[in-house]
């Protein structure tokens, strides 16, 4: 069930990176792919009736698997690591060219390319 | 937006996609895989009795190094590329008394709970991350409260990057000091001590408070960054 | 138990460079000598086709991560020791910033790191490493068609690590475990189990997004032209091979032999056609990178033990060739002050004989002309039996590189020219030299490469040949360039070529 929403909330990021043009919205778009993706793989552990994983001797009981949830703590920093690069760079495209828009920025970039040459 | 044919056919690919995973999933058959791996080992093993710990600060350790450097890259490069044109003058955004005297009162219950977190990850949930993050909320809703200037004046920005390089320094030559002794890197040679108490886990406890230390310096000096450069969130 | 010193110690000295400003760059070249030796003595001990193993942490590979010295690290590891010894010899000139080493350190820390791997969400953090820190020196200047450009990277291998991580929790649900050792033991004795289509496509289809496979990295013609010539050389020398060396991995555990085929061949037709249309020098190179990974996958596709000698022979080649032609093209393009080809011609009276000689080399090396480096591997791919269309996929890339290299070749006329600072000069000998001499270089270093194996008489011929049809056709041809669809590398068109890849990749999988 978990994973289920994990996929649509990935899936639904997706469609919001290709469909709005507006850079930021973007970025809050490919925070929720990966939080989608995270959500995936924590879903992947649980058991019914789990417990948390806690225990100086576990046994008899059945205990959540821990492996997905230490596994996603790098990918939670990494997230957290790569949105905040991008908005960097989204600040600077647009102190530069003075719109979010995603389209008009390609545009102009492929315009000076044209014209400049790419030195 | 208008329904363009990109947008539309962009919208019927992801549903496909993702109908496509979970069907696939659904239908993958029962699951008879061991899950329980670690959770089976014996606790003397690590000293931890937090299981999650005990993959993410000894078994798997070089991951968790791995990602402490992707954290590491970031602080870089927002530092480097917003670093240079820094506001000198950033008021502070909230003006009541009611919000500076609760960011005052709140401020040292997120370092405390960071405290607590990440001293005590080995054997209740929480950890050096949680710690970190925890206690760089407080920095910044206290800087939002009292204004960046207040926050700067009082914790000078050299000490900060002092302690973020030290405790990654510190991190490294932990995970490399093993091999001259004979062991493989990333072995933990501290004595494990009984499991349940704060002092167990061998060398989990110390990697919790370095990568608390790391994080929350590493995300203030982010977030200081972002908020210097362009003004208050 | 030296191995993860090799990665380790690229950290640890990327710390240093960062912490200590002046020495910067001394640092990077204790760092070469570091791995270097560490290079040096671990090829000699697996000389005899052993692989050297560590658990790190003293765990084993059920329950730690797991580090391995194969015959595929010792394969990429000498081109990596080449490609950083150029860049940073190159790069001396312009005295960058202490924060270029320090990325590079980490950049090649991570490229070790993986080459060890042996476990998928390893894979996965390095990889995030790699992106992270590829695209932080693709902006390295600052211009807006560079932020742009690395954005763009940035997005796109987001996305498609996120794929990935979905099919890590799939593989981990059904496997319990992480181990690619572990996992291909697994699989050997359920290959038809129903959840393994389904874990293949999205981990191949993540890796794909930054190996460079067309339909998924479109991001590549705009990042690795826009990018600083040091870093261009690096991205399309050594970064790019690593998602192919993940694919490679992927590909001993899963069977994925005919989509690689399809999509190999996709990548090296659609590469080559883009690239012969290009109009600036550095464009054409990164078109030319998308065609030779093609190249690449298609080898990967034949699955015998000779052609992955070959694949590794030519990701060492073309790592070699196409770092020597960035590097020549970004002095170049800076001596004439435009990438265009109209301009690179009409003033090659500012670009210096070096660099002349260094795209000579380069493009002589790419077009396969036998005996340098790239016909070397060619021949081996070529001479490990592929099936009819795989062959002929090879041949029609060879005719369609040379056909786009002969664009350089009015540019090849050697007179009294500018000088060329000599640390250029000594970074493009690093790199042309064994291309010149790879035969008898990697006979001695890389005896399991197997190179004597492809040299035979039919295929000088038929290397020649190619070469030959190619620039007769471009003589041959109007000059009149077509404009090929460029929307298509834009970031949303991207994300949609990224899902219908995908699409494709389960329907090919699952036949």
């Amino acid at each position: 069930m978990a994973f289920s929403v994990g996929v649509v909330l990935f899936g639904i990021g997706l469609v919001a990176i290709a469909i709005r043009r507006d850079l930021v919205i973007k970025l809050l778009a490919l925070g929720l792919t990966n939080a989608g993706s995270i959500l995936c793989l924590v879903a992947v552990g649980d058991r019914p009736d789990a417990r948390v994983p806690i225990c100086a001797v576990c046994r008899d009981v059945i205990y959540a698997d821990p492996l997905p949830q230490a596994v996603v703590l790098s990918a939670i920093v990494i997230n957290f690591a790569i949105l905040a690069l991008a908005l960097v760079f989204v600040m600077r495209l647009v102190e530069q060219y003075h719109s979010t828009d995603s389209r008009h920025i390609e545009d102009l970039v492929q315009r000076e390319l044209d014209e400049g040459g790419d030195q | 937006m208008r329904p363009r044919p990109f947008n539309l056919l962009a919208i019927v690919c992801t549903v496909c996609v993702v109908l496509v995973v979970l069907l696939a999933f659904h239908s993958a058959g029962p699951v008879n895989a061991p899950y329980a791996t670690y959770v089976e080992r014996p606790v003397e093993e690590t000293g931890a009795t937090n299981r999650v710990a005990s993959i993410y600060l000894n078994y798997r350790l070089y991951d968790s190094l791995l990602e402490i450097l992707v954290f590491f890259v970031a602080v870089l490069g927002v530092r480097f590329y917003l670093g240079v044109r820094e506001r000198p003058d950033v008021p502070p955004l909230a003006e009541s008394e009611v919000v500076r005297t609760s960011a005052a009162l709140l401020f040292p219950i997120a370092v405390l709970l960071g405290v607590y977190l990440a001293a005590l990850g080995q054997i209740s949930p929480g950890g050096g991350f949680g710690a970190g993050v925890i206690a760089a909320s407080g920095l910044l809703l206290t800087s939002i409260a009292l204004g960046i200037d207040a926050i700067d004046r009082r914790i000078q920005r050299n000490a900060i990057e002092r302690i973020e390089r030290g405790a990654l320094v510190v991190l490294l030559l932990l995970v490399l000091l093993p091999l001259p002794l004979g062991h493989p890197a990333f072995t933990d040679l501290l004595p494990k001590g009984s499991p349940g108490m704060v002092l167990s886990g061998g060398s989990i406890p110390l990697y919790n408070v370095l990568i608390a230390l790391k994080v929350v310096t590493g995300s203030w000096l982010i977030l200081r960054s972002f908020v210097r450069h362009r003004g208050e969130i | 138990m030296i191995l993860a010193v090799l990665p380790l110690s690229r950290f640890v000295l990327g710390l240093l460079c960062h912490l200590s400003e002046r020495k910067a760059r001394l640092l990077a070249v204790v760092g070469w000598c570091i791995s270097a030796a560490l290079t040096v003595l671990l090829i000699l001990e697996t000389r005899d086709g052993s692989t050297i193993t560590v658990g790190l942490g003293g765990w084993p590979a059920d329950l730690g991560i797991v580090l391995r010295f194969d015959a595929v690290s010792a394969a990429v590891c000498p081109l990596v020791l080449l490609l950083e010894l150029a860049a940073i010899l190159y790069v001396r000139k312009d005295a960058p910033r202490p924060l270029f080493y320090a990325l590079l350190q980490f950049l090649l820390g991570a490229v070790f790191a993986l080459l060890l791997s042996q476990d998928l969400f390893n894979e996965y953090v390095i990889l995030e490493l790699l992106t992270l820190v590829g695209f932080l020196l693709v902006g390295y200047d600052r211009r807006p068609a560079q932020v742009w450009a690395s954005l763009k990277y940035l997005v796109l291998a987001s996305v498609g690590m996120g794929f990935f991580l979905v099919g890590v929790a799939v593989v981990y649900r059904h496997t319990g475990t992480l181990n690619l050792g572990l996992l291909a033991g697994i699989l050997a004795d359920q290959p038809d189990a129903p959840w393994v289509v389904l874990a293949a496509t999205l981990l191949t289809a993540g890796v794909a997004v930054k190996a460079g496979l067309f339909g998924f990295s479109q991001w590549l013609p705009a990042a690795h032209s826009a990018a600083p010539p040091a870093v261009s050389a690096l991205l399309s020398g050594l970064v790019i091979k690593m998602g192919i060396v993940v694919i490679l991995r992927l590909s001993q555990v899963f069977p994925l032999g005919a989509t690689l085929q399809l999509l190999g061949a996709a990548t090296a037709l659609l590469g080559v056609v883009y690239a012969a249309y290009a109009r600036n020098l550095k464009r054409m190179l990164a078109f030319s990178t998308l065609s030779q990974i093609g190249y690449l996958a298609l080898g990967l596709a034949i699955g015998t033990p000779q052609a992955l000698a070959g694949v590794l022979d030519y990701a060492i080649a073309h790592g070699l060739f196409k770092g020597l032609l960035f590097l020549a093209a970004g002095e170049a393009s800076r001596a004439v002050g435009s990438g265009r080809f109209d301009d690179l011609v009409s003033k090659r009276a500012a670009i210096p004989n070096a660099t002349v000689g260094a795209l000579l080399v380069g493009t002589l090396g790419i077009v396969g002309l036998p005996p340098l480096a790239g016909f070397g591997a060619k021949a081996v791919l070529l001479g490990s039996h592929p099936n009819v269309f795989v062959a002929t996929i090879l041949v029609l890339t060879s005719i369609g590189t040379a056909f786009a290299f002969a664009k350089l070749l009015p540019l090849f006329r050697f007179r009294r020219a500018a000088s060329c600072p000599s640390d250029r000069i000594a970074a493009y000998a690093v790199l042309a030299l064994p291309i010149l001499f790879f035969v008898p270089l990697t006979g001695v270093t890389l005896p399991s490469l197997q190179l004597g194996s492809g040299l035979r008489p039919l295929l000088v011929v038929e290397s020649v040949g190619a070469i030959a049809i190619g620039v007769l056709l471009h003589r041959l041809s109007a000059r009149r360039t077509p404009r090929l669809p460029r929307r298509i590398f834009f970031l949303e068109e991207a994300v949609l070529a990224i899902l219908i890849g995908l699409l494709l990749v389960y329907l090919f999988l699952s036949v």
